[in-house]
């Protein structure tokens, strides 16, 4: 069934090689079936890629993907999905952005950009439209993110002309860049150093079209709907939109589940007190809404005193108030602010870096790694972070060893350094004590990509959202069906592509419904409750049959070894653990939910209802 | 005197007016009558009863780290030192 709106039907080719670009048709049925964002990137590499694809070779791709609803009145819909083989995990990835430019790059008339190739010398990509051009970028090369932008749009006379870039993270193929447009970055996973390794500075993109809508009067309807429920929503506007995600942290910290200290969580730290919300709130100068975003929860912060007197963020974020915060044992809320801007200037995940930070400082105070060269890199220390990371980015000296992340420095240094690691796949832990959320433990020894919070998060355990149903968080029973239930949700919001937090927050009982509904008035296509619930489901097996192409089994779908062997020593979790005969449990579950073996391998049958095999 | 604490997050905590209660008692007493009490001197209202006075589907309340809607009747009375978190539900992430 062919569309009339949602998309252009136009995927705009480059190779950086030949420094050559073409506009490919797709099939309608791929978009019905594919649709956009995380499906249909996965679904061109998967077709596209040779197996075992060296992530920073010519020959990986990296897919800018948009959806249906981005550039449209769809409330929080401007999403761009980073689409690669990861060089961190190895596995296929997805990783997203909000902001401006993803609905500026569909209103360059494009559903996707498929860039393939290595320019020979540093380039950047210009699209204004129909006009697609490749130019040098030697002048920006070495810049920081934020500069890198300011100076291509006065270059470029244009300060609305919208600009994805990496910093100097990228540039050094660090595994644990990202790839950054206003102040929000593809954080994760080490996109940035796939866009560096194609020795590509930025996309700047100018988008005149409109996105067309099939039936304008069911959309408006559709989309006044889902405002209704932000509306009525308890979370939305009340909390989320005044403290943005930092709330969380109140959740963690009450339940002793907010890692710190390398997830050591050796002291018992009122960590709500010294970086929660109400702390945050000190710093708050105003607020950045992304395109079309009622919610608005993005707070810009302004150090006003002190040795970070006149450093400001967007953010921190509560993933970045724990890794750049709690994780170093630095109780500074100042602190963290200025990481994380340091953190988006170098172009680094946030989450990753302060991770890999922690592990130094962990190998450092044992003795196991102590060469770094007079730096004192212990627990609590700043001024050594904040150097730690720089020379990280860059990398110099000793540091060079940690620039692609945690399990490949472990690798690096040898002997028992891989016990301090926390890590699935290569991905570092997000800001969640596992230990005490055994779904969400799960979901980060399943996910596709790695221990990703955002691939199947456990709002059940984590902030007690009742849907589809109350769950006891330290239960393992169950939490194989709960997974599935938390990865085929959130799956959808990746492939439509709609931020997390209102599909989350505002509207998580009537999610597919909602969807589909808006799905329906814009694409044109007759769109189901049930047709949602299967495109999540297609995603989640197609990942799996991409990774287990490139070798990953069943071994891997696991968790570190310090959340299985470690109990917590303090709180109100104290002494939990998720043992490796847990996690079997769990893992027999969900596998068998799934429709896949004992080994994680999906049936003929379930590949065949997913129209995944003819 | 046993006692036990009260954690109050958010706006729990804005009602008790500090993060952490410490609430004496003699006898026999569960969550549920700690709660009564507590409803009684803070007036925590809709944010935790159903109009029904049922507990709302809105709020979590934590008994010794374990959710009281999964404890059985003989695991919901307080013992000196217990810890009792109040938490509606939150988000971010």
């Amino acid at each position: 069934m062919s569309f009339k709106g949602g998309f252009f039907g136009k995927i705009l080719r480059i190779d950086l090689t030949g420094k050559t670009s073409k506009v490919d048709v797709l099939d309608g049925d791929i978009y019905r079936n594919y649709v956009g964002g995380a499906l249909l990137g996965t679904k061109l590499l998967y077709d596209e890629l040779a197996p075992h694809t060296n992530p920073l070779g010519e020959e990986n791709k990296l897919i800018y993907v948009l959806g249906p609803l981005t550039g449209t009145d769809t409330p929080c819909a401007s999403r761009l999905c980073v689409a690669t083989k990861s060089p961190l995990t190895g596995t296929v990835t997805t990783s997203f952005s909000g902001g401006f430019f993803p609905a500026e790059l569909k209103k360059a008339g494009y559903d996707a950009v498929v860039i393939s190739g290595k320019a020979s010398e540093p380039v950047y990509i210009l699209i204004k439209d129909d006009q697609v051009t490749i130019n040098s970028a030697e002048k920006y090369w070495g810049l920081n993110t934020l500069d890198t932008q300011l100076y291509m749009k006065e270059d470029l006379r244009d300060k609305n002309i919208r600009i994805s870039c990496i910093g100097p993270a990228g540039e050094n193929l660090s595994a644990i860049a990202g790839i950054f447009n206003e102040a929000r970055a593809a954080g994760r996973k080490g996109v940035g150093a796939v866009m560096g390794s194609k020795n590509l500075k930025a996309v700047a993109v100018k988008g005149t079209r409109q996105v067309p809508i099939a039936d304008n009067e069911a959309f408006r309807k559709a989309v006044g709907l889902m405002l209704k429920y932000f509306k009525e929503s308890e979370l939305a506007y009340p909390v989320f939109s005044k403290v943005g995600s930092s709330c969380a942290l109140e959740a963690t910290s009450a339940l002793g589940l907010l890692p710190s200290n390398n997830w050591q969580s050796a002291e018992d730290v009122d960590w709500d007190a010294l970086l929660g919300p109400n702390k945050m709130s000190e710093f708050n100068k105003t607020k950045n809404a992304c395109y079309k975003c009622p919610i608005s929860c993005s707070q810009v912060r302004l150090v006003k005193n002190g040795k970070y007197s006149g450093v400001s963020t967007e953010g921190p974020e509560y993933e970045s108030l724990f890794s750049l915060g709690s994780l170093l044992g630095i109780k500074s809320a100042a602190f963290t602010i200025a990481a994380d801007r340091l953190c988006d200037e170098l172009g680094l995940d946030s989450i990753s870096a302060g991770a890999t930070t922690a592990f130094a400082m962990e190998l450092y105070e044992r003795g196991i790694f102590t060469g770094t060269d007079g730096l004192e890199l212990k627990f609590g220390q700043e001024e050594e972070a904040l150097r730690f990371l720089r020379m990280l980015a860059h990398r110099e000296g000793f540091a060079a060893i940690f620039a692609d992340g945690t399990k490949k420095a472990a690798e690096k240094i040898g002997g028992n350094a891989h016990q301090y690691t926390l890590e699935v796949k290569g991905l570092e832990l997000p800001a969640y004590d596992i230990r005490g959320y055994k779904a969400h433990g799960l979901n980060f020894a399943t996910s596709y990509t790695g221990a990703d919070h955002n691939k199947g998060y456990s709002i059940q355990e984590v902030f007690g959202i009742p849907v589809p149903y109350a769950v006891e968080r330290l239960e393992t029973k169950g939490k194989g069906k709960l997974t599935k239930f938390n990865q085929d949700f959130a799956a959808l919001y990746d492939i439509v592509t709609l931020c997390e937090f209102p599909a989350v927050i505002a509207i998580p009982s009537v999610l597919q419904q909602v969807i589909a509904d808006i799905m329906s008035a814009v694409t044109g296509i007759a769109y189901t409750e049930k047709d949602m619930w299967l495109l999540g489901e297609r995603l989640n097996n197609l990942c799996k049959l991409f990774n287990l192409r490139e070798g990953f089994a069943r071994k891997d779908d696991s968790l570190p070894e310090r959340i299985k062997n470690d109990p917590l020593k303090y709180g109100l979790s104290k002494g939990e653990v998720i043992s490796q005969a847990d996690l079997d449990l769990m893992l027999d579950e969900y596998y068998e939910c799934r429709g896949w073996d004992k080994n994680g391998v999906p049936g003929a049958e379930k590949l065949k209802e997913l129209g995944l095999m003819s | 005197m046993a006692t036990v604490e009260i954690i109050g997050v958010a706006l729990v905590r804005e009602l008790f007016g500090a993060k952490k209660l410490t609430y004496p008692f003699e006898g026999e007493l569960t969550v549920f009558d700690l709660l009564e009490k507590l409803d009684e001197q803070y007036g925590l209202g809709n944010l935790v009863y159903n109009e029904d006075k049922s507990i709302s589907e809105s709020i979590r309340i934590f008994l010794r780290g374990r959710d009281i809607r999964f404890l059985e009747t003989g695991s919901l009375s307080l013992h000196d030192g217990d810890t009792v978190l109040i938490m509606p539900i939150l988000a971010g992430g």
